[in-house]
């Protein structure tokens, strides 16, 4: 039996006194625990074992029998009542001395009547319930698991109480509110109420105390560092976002100065250029020719010719700058593909962007792509 | 909600200590600081620094009476802060302490005791003259209970506060609150079984 089956036959017991068990069929053990289902099953059965008992049905005779047996004394009030008019309606000597007599005799048959109600009752009396003589001990074993919890319960609590309360020092509120003085810094409060307060403050007897007192009582010094606190948090906040947002500007000049430095042509790459111009075709066997992209992007490199000595083109420049202005120039991926292509690689895209701009697969770019400026003019390499 | 609960005085006097009644503060520390001091008595042990720990409370409590809404009673908001000290408290030092006298001996299990030592000279005269076998084991009993059902048996049992209210104090439901008791009361029966025979014969 778990504990949720002790709980459980608890409330069953505690239902079996007070109201139908049919209320605990929903109970949500039920569903889980076959035991205590049989258990409410065999309670619900019997419950409606003893509702399905005949109703007592009255004997027909039995009104008859009860006036029958009211009847001795009805008359017998009456009699009286009419002996009593006669004696108080006139002299007590008018009363007559047989009435006595008489009133016995007119009782005789409600008295043999009333006589014969009682041995019947007597009779009835003597027969035996109709019950089963083991339907209590049946109950009582069914019962038992659940007043055996019931006692461990109370032990438990008897248990449980023999722990004496905790003895809280007698002074504990006036210390505890000592120790708080410093903390309870002046609130911002209505007019009436600071002016309460601050006559408080000001010699009342049960003002504030002063830190000092606090450090007399020996008490824990509460609101020192708290203070400190107090006044250091916003500078402190004010501090740490400054220093973000330096980290943030040199980052941001660190990005620009690297992307300046790989679109600027370089040594090497002037060589290459130099090569390249001496090749018209613009095509080295040396060089694998990278995949085409036709992303916005790829800046049409500038022609052979426009490269001279190591001054950078200022077209190129302008749409390097022009890059920079979008978003996706600090994605890393397109930083790394930048990075993998050398000048002679971005000529040969130039040259090749070009000629496909001018052949019937051009097109120009779709509505929201920002297209480069001169993606639409035709240049010779 | 506020309604709800305008016939808490505490929740009056905090009101009022919002307005800047300053003398609404003193009566609810004085209401109060007892329970409180009970409370980790009973959740920590007699561990000396009670006192400290029901200066916190208050201090919380002055740190939010800008912000104050009168969503439970005071004693359950109290019991709440209390209860968040005494976890901080409890992750902070270590286990839950007992008396010296537990740490002399050690586990069933032959595992040396896990509480922290504390010197009974702190505890109050009577709270030394009224330890026995059974008192030292119902207290040892309860201090090895995990800090939830630990706080809702002693709400339940000591405080006799309704598992509504103690939900509020744990964050948690009724329905939880209440499996939380039964499984301390199971705990608490395991552990106890020997001192359990003892009080049904």
């Amino acid at each position: 039996m778990n504990p949720s089956c002790i709980e459980f036959r608890a409330r069953l017991a505690q239902a079996l006194a007070e109201r139908p068990v049919a209320e605990l069929a929903w109970h949500e053990h039920v569903l889980t625990c076959n035991d205590c289902r049989e258990l409410l099953d065999a309670e619900e059965a019997l419950d409606d074992l003893l509702a399905s008992l005949p109703r007592p049905n009255l004997p027909p005779e039995l009104a008859r029998r009860v006036i029958a047996r009211l009847a001795p004394e009805r008359e017998l009030d009456r009699l009286l009542d009419r002996a009593l008019d006669r004696a108080l309606g006139g002299s007590l000597h008018e009363a007559r001395p047989q009435l006595a007599g008489e009133l016995l005799a007119r009782l005789a048959a409600p008295r043999e009547l009333a006589a014969r109600e009682r041995e019947l009752d007597q009779l009835l009396d003597r027969v035996p319930a109709v019950a089963r003589p083991e339907l209590a001990r049946e109950l009582l074993a069914r019962l038992a698991p659940v007043r055996e919890a019931a006692r461990a319960e109370r032990a438990l609590d008897a248990l449980l109480e023999r722990v004496p309360p905790p003895q809280i020092p007698g002074d504990l509120a006036p210390r505890t509110l000592a120790a708080l003085a410093p903390e309870r810094a002046p609130a911002p409060v209505p007019a009436p109420a600071r002016a309460r307060v601050q006559s408080r403050s000001q010699g009342h007897p049960q003002g504030r105390t002063s830190r000092s007192e606090v450090l007399a009582h020996g008490l824990r010094p509460v609101a020192a560092s708290t203070e400190r606190w107090r006044v250091a948090r916003p500078l402190l906040a004010a501090a740490a976002v400054a220093v973000l947002l330096a980290g943030a500007a040199w980052l941001w000049s660190v990005r620009r100065e690297r992307a300046q430095g790989e679109f600027a042509p370089s040594g090497a790459g002037a060589q290459v250029a130099e090569r390249s111009a001496s090749d018209p075709q613009g095509q080295s066997p040396a060089q694998p020719q990278p995949e085409r992209s036709n992303s916005p992007e790829r800046a049409p490199a500038q022609p052979v010719e426009s490269l001279d000595a190591l001054e950078p083109d200022a077209e190129l420049l302008a749409q390097l700058e022009l890059l920079e202005a979008w978003d996706l120039i600090t994605d890393e991926q397109l930083d790394l593909e930048a990075v993998g292509i050398d000048e002679h690689t971005l000529l040969g895209l130039s040259v090749q962007d070009d000629v496909e701009s001018t052949g019937p697969g051009s097109s120009a770019p779709e509505a929201g792509e920002v297209a480069p400026a001169d993606a639409k003019t035709p240049r010779n390499g | 909600m506020e309604d709800k609960f305008n016939d808490d005085a505490g929740v009056q006097w905090m009101l009022a200590y919002q307005r800047g009644d300053e003398a609404a503060f003193d009566r609810i520390v004085e209401a109060y600081s007892g329970p409180l001091f009970a409370l980790f008595t009973r959740f920590l042990g007699p561990v000396p620094e009670r006192e400290d720990l029901v200066q916190d409370v208050f201090v919380r409590v002055i740190r939010a009476r800008e912000r104050y809404q009168p969503t439970a009673r005071v004693s359950t908001w109290l019991y709440r802060i209390a209860f968040n000290i005494a976890v901080n408290r409890t992750q902070r030092a270590g286990p839950v302490a007992a008396s010296l006298d537990d740490a002399a001996g050690e586990h069933d299990d032959g595992a040396a005791p896990r509480r922290e030592v504390v010197d009974t000279r702190l505890e109050l005269p009577s709270e030394g003259l009224e330890r026995s076998d059974v008192v030292r084991a119902v207290r040892s009993a309860i201090a090895d209970l995990p800090e939830n059902q630990r706080m809702a048996l002693i709400l339940a049992k000591y405080d006799e506060m309704p598992y509504a209210e103690i939900a509020q104090v744990l964050r948690s439901s009724e329905k939880a609150i209440k499996s939380m008791v039964h499984r301390a009361r199971e705990n608490l029966r395991e552990r106890l079984a020997p001192f359990l025979q003892q009080e049904l014969t």
